[in-house]
C-alpha cells in the first residue's frame, strides 16, 4: 500500500499525463479561416513586392535617363559635315522630312528653329538613319520612351484584409495573492541595427543674396542660372532601441550645383576678343552667384571666320562661337545624423526622417559647356571646406525577406550656411533627390 | 509514424486536408495543456487558437529531428506564456523567494479523476499554476523557466514551493471531504 503512495508532483503528473479534452469546432473553423486570410495576404505581399521591386527598376532606369543628354545626336555628328556633298535645297528638306518621322519631330524642329545651323546638320543625320541599322535603334528609342510617359500618372492599389480571429471580449481579472513592491512591468528593449547602401538621383539648385559684385559687372546682361541634376549614394546605418524612434548615419556622396548661361557677355560681340582672352590663363571672369570661377586650362573656343549661313566656305568645326554656359559642382562627404519615425508599427512601413549633416567638400570644379561637353576649366574660389546642411524625408520600406529591405525614400536637403565664405556670394544649394535602396538587419 | 510524417510533409506543403488531419490529431491533447495554464475555457480556446496558427505557421521549420508532438506542445505552450506576458505582465514580476526549498515528503494514495486534478490546478493562482505545470508537467528545469517566462531562477523555486504547498493543501481537503462522503 505504502509503495503505491505517490508525492504530490507525481500524482498530478500521473494523473493528467494522457488528458484530452475535446475543443469546441468552432476553433478549428477559426483557425482555417485565419490560415485562409494568412494565404491571401501572403499572396497580396508578393504582390506589393514585385510591384515595387518594378518601381524601383523604373525609378533606376529613369534617372539615369534624365541624368544623360538627349540632345547630343544632332551636335556630335555635326562636326565633319561638308554641305557642298548636298546638291540643292530641295534635297535638304526631303532629307528633314526623314529625319522628323524617324527620330523625334519635336526635338529635331526645335533645333532646326533655334539654330539656323541645324539645317547643315541634318544631312549628316539623313545617312546614318538611312542606313538599316542605325535607323532601327532609333526606332527603338521611340518604343521605350513612350510607354515610359505614359507610365506617370500609374496609381497602383492593392487592398489588404484585416485579421479576425477569435477572441473573447470578456475582461480576464487575475487576483495575485502576494502584492509586490517592484515595478509592474518590464520593457525589453530590443536593439536592432540595419546596414544599406542607398542610390540617390537628385535635382539640386540655390537660394542666392548677398552682395554680389561679380553679378554687377555683368552690366545689364541676363545671367540664366539653373540646377543640375546628379547622382550621389552610400552607406547608412540606422539604429532602432525598440521603439518607433530610430538614428540613422552614414556616410554619402553629393553634387550640388548650378549652371550658368551667357556667363560671357562681353564676348559675344566679338568671337575672335573672347577666344583670345580664353586662352590666357586666371583673366576671366564668367558671371554667376556662386564665386569667381579661377581658370587653370584654356578654353578650347574657336571662332568663325564666316557668320553662319554663309554655305560656301563654313567650316563647322570653327562653327561654334559661342560657350553654351559652365557648370559649376560641388561634391560632397556627407555625414548625415538624422532621426526617424516609424508611423507605423507593421506593414506598411512609412517613416519620416530629419536632421543635419556634415559635408565635408571633397570636389571643387567648374566646367564649360560646349555643344553638350562638358570640359573641365578651373574651380569657383572660395568655397567653404565644410558645411551644414539640414534633410528632411517620408521614407518607404518593403520587406524582401526577413533581413532584407527595400527602402525608397524622397529627400529634401537644404544647406543653411552659404557655400562660400566671400559674404558677396550667398549661394546655398537646396536638392530634391530619391534615395533608394537595399537595407540589411544584421543584428 | 510515417503517415504522421507524410501528413506534415502535405502541410509543409500548404494541404488544407492535412492540416485539419493535424488538428485533429493533437488539438484534444493540447486543449488540455491549455486549459491546464488558463483561467477558463474561453481562454484555453483562444490560446489553442492562436498556437496551431503559429504550428502551421512555422511547420516548415520542423525538421523531423525528436518528437512532433513535443514540438507541437512547446509551440502551445509558448504561446500561452506569451498571453501571460501581454495580458498580465505583473504575474511574472520577482517577488520575494523563499528562504529555504522544501523537500517534498509527503506520499499520497488516493486517486484522482483527471477533471478533479484539473480543476485543482486551475485553481492555483496564475503565477504559480504556470511555474508547477512548466516544471512537473512538462519537464521544464528552473533554469529553462526562468528564460521562458522572464523572471529569476529564485523566482520559479519559490513559486513551485508555493504552488507545491496549496496544492498539498487543496488534496488534503478533497481527501476528507472524500472520506466524509463515504461514510
Amino acid at each position: 500500500m505504502l509503495k503505491d503512495r505517490k508525492d504530490i508532483d507525481t500524482v498530478f503528473k500521473e494523473g493528467l499525463s494522457e488528458h484530452l479534452v475535446t475543443p469546441p469546432s468552432y476553433v478549428w473553423d477559426s483557425v482555417e479561416a485565419s490560415l485562409n486570410k494568412q494565404k491571401k495576404q501572403s499572396r497580396a505581399l508578393m504582390i506589393w513586392r514585385s510591384v515595387a521591386a518594378a518601381a524601383a527598376v523604373l525609378l533606376l532606369w529613369m534617372s539615369v535617363n534624365l541624368l544623360q543628354d538627349t540632345t547630343t545626336l544632332p551636335i556630335e555628328v555635326s562636326q565633319q559635315v561638308n554641305l557642298k556633298s548636298l546638291s540643292t535645297l530641295s534635297e535638304l528638306d526631303e532629307v528633314t522630312d526623314v529625319v522628323e518621322t524617324n527620330v523625334s519631330e519635336t526635338t529635331v524642329a526645335s533645333k532646326k528653329s533655334e539654330f539656323p545651323e541645324m539645317r547643315g546638320l541634318v544631312s549628316k543625320v539623313e545617312r546614318n538613319i538611312n542606313a538599316p541599322s542605325k535607323k532601327s535603334e532609333l526606332a527603338k528609342s521611340n518604343v521605350v520612351l513612350e510607354p515610359l510617359a505614359s507610365k506617370a500618372n500609374v496609381i497602383v492599389e492593392t487592398k489588404y484584409e484585416i485579421k479576425s480571429t477569435l477572441h473573447s471580449n470578456k475582461k480576464k481579472v487575475y487576483y495575485p495573492l502576494f502584492a509586490s513592491n517592484t515595478p509592474t512591468s518590464q520593457k525589453r528593449k530590443k536593439t536592432s541595427i540595419r546596414i544599406g547602401g542607398v542610390l540617390s538621383p537628385a535635382y539640386s539648385s540655390k537660394t542666392s543674396s548677398g552682395n554680389n559684385m561679380n553679378m554687377a559687372r555683368a552690366n545689364g546682361v541676363n545671367v540664366d542660372e539653373s540646377g543640375v541634376n546628379s547622382l550621389g549614394g552610400g552607406i547608412q546605418l540606422r539604429v532602432n532601441r525598440g521603439s518607433r524612434w530610430s538614428f540613422e548615419t552614414g556616410v554619402m556622396y553629393a553634387q550640388v550645383g548650378q549652371e550658368v548661361t551667357n556667363s560671357l557677355p562681353q564676348y559675344m560681340s566679338d568671337p575672335k576678343a573672347m577666344v583670345e582672352s580664353a586662352n590666357t590663363p586666371n583673366q576671366m571672369q564668367l558671371t554667376n552667384s556662386m564665386g569667381d570661377i579661377a581658370i587653370n586650362k584654356p578654353l578650347r573656343v574657336a571662332y568663325a571666320t564666316n557668320r553662319p549661313g554663309d554655305f560656301g566656305e563654313y567650316d563647322m568645326n570653327a562653327a561654334v562661337p559661342r560657350s553654351d554656359g559652365v557648370k559649376q559642382s560641388l561634391e560632397y562627404l556627407e555625414i548625415p545624423m538624422m532621426a526617424r519615425y516609424s508611423l507605423f508599427k507593421n506593414f506598411p512601413y512609412v517613416s519620416l526622417a530629419g536632421g543635419f549633416s556634415s559635408n565635408f567638400l571633397v570636389g571643387n570644379t567648374a566646367y564649360a559647356i560646349n555643344d553638350s561637353q562638358e570640359e573641365e576649366i578651373g574651380k569657383t574660389e572660395g568655397i567653404k571646406p565644410f558645411v551644414i546642411s539640414s534633410s528632411v524625408g517620408v521614407g518607404v520600406e518593403v520587406p524582401l525577406g526577413k533581413l532584407l529591405h527595400f527602402s525608397l525614400e524622397p529627400r529634401f536637403k537644404y544647406f543653411i550656411n552659404s557655400v562660400n565664405s566671400d559674404s558677396d556670394y550667398g549661394f546655398q544649394p537646396y536638392s530634391f533627390g530619391v534615395y533608394g535602396g537595399i537595407t540589411f538587419v544584421i543584428k | 509514424m510515417n503517415k504522421l510524417n507524410d501528413i506534415i510533409i502535405a502541410c509543409q506543403k500548404g494541404k488544407a486536408s492535412a492540416q485539419k488531419q493535424i488538428y485533429e490529431m493533437f488539438s484534444g491533447k493540447m486543449f488540455a495543456v491549455c486549459m491546464r495554464y488558463c483561467k477558463d475555457r474561453t481562454e484555453a480556446e483562444d490560446c489553442l487558437q492562436e498556437g496551431f496558427i503559429k504550428v502551421f505557421g512555422n511547420i516548415n521549420k520542423f525538421r523531423f529531428k525528436g518528437s512532433f508532438e513535443g514540438w507541437v506542445r512547446r509551440i502551445v505552450v509558448n504561446t500561452v506564456i506569451e498571453v501571460y506576458r501581454k495580458k498580465q505582465p505583473e504575474l511574472l514580476v520577482d517577488e520575494f523567494p523563499l528562504l529555504t526549498e522544501e523537500v517534498d515528503e509527503e506520499r499520497y494514495d488516493v486517486a484522482f479523476s483527471e477533471s478533479e486534478l484539473l480543476s485543482m490546478i486551475q485553481e492555483l493562482p496564475p503565477k504559480y499554476k504556470m511555474v508547477f505545470n512548466l516544471y512537473v508537467l512538462e519537464g521544464y528545469s528552473h533554469a529553462e523557466i526562468a528564460e521562458t517566462a522572464g523572471i529569476s531562477i529564485g523566482t520559479s523555486k519559490s513559486n513551485l514551493a508555493r504552488a507545491r504547498q496549496w496544492l498539498k493543501k487543496t488534496v488534503e481537503t478533497r481527501m476528507i471531504e472524500k472520506k466524509q462522503a463515504v461514510c
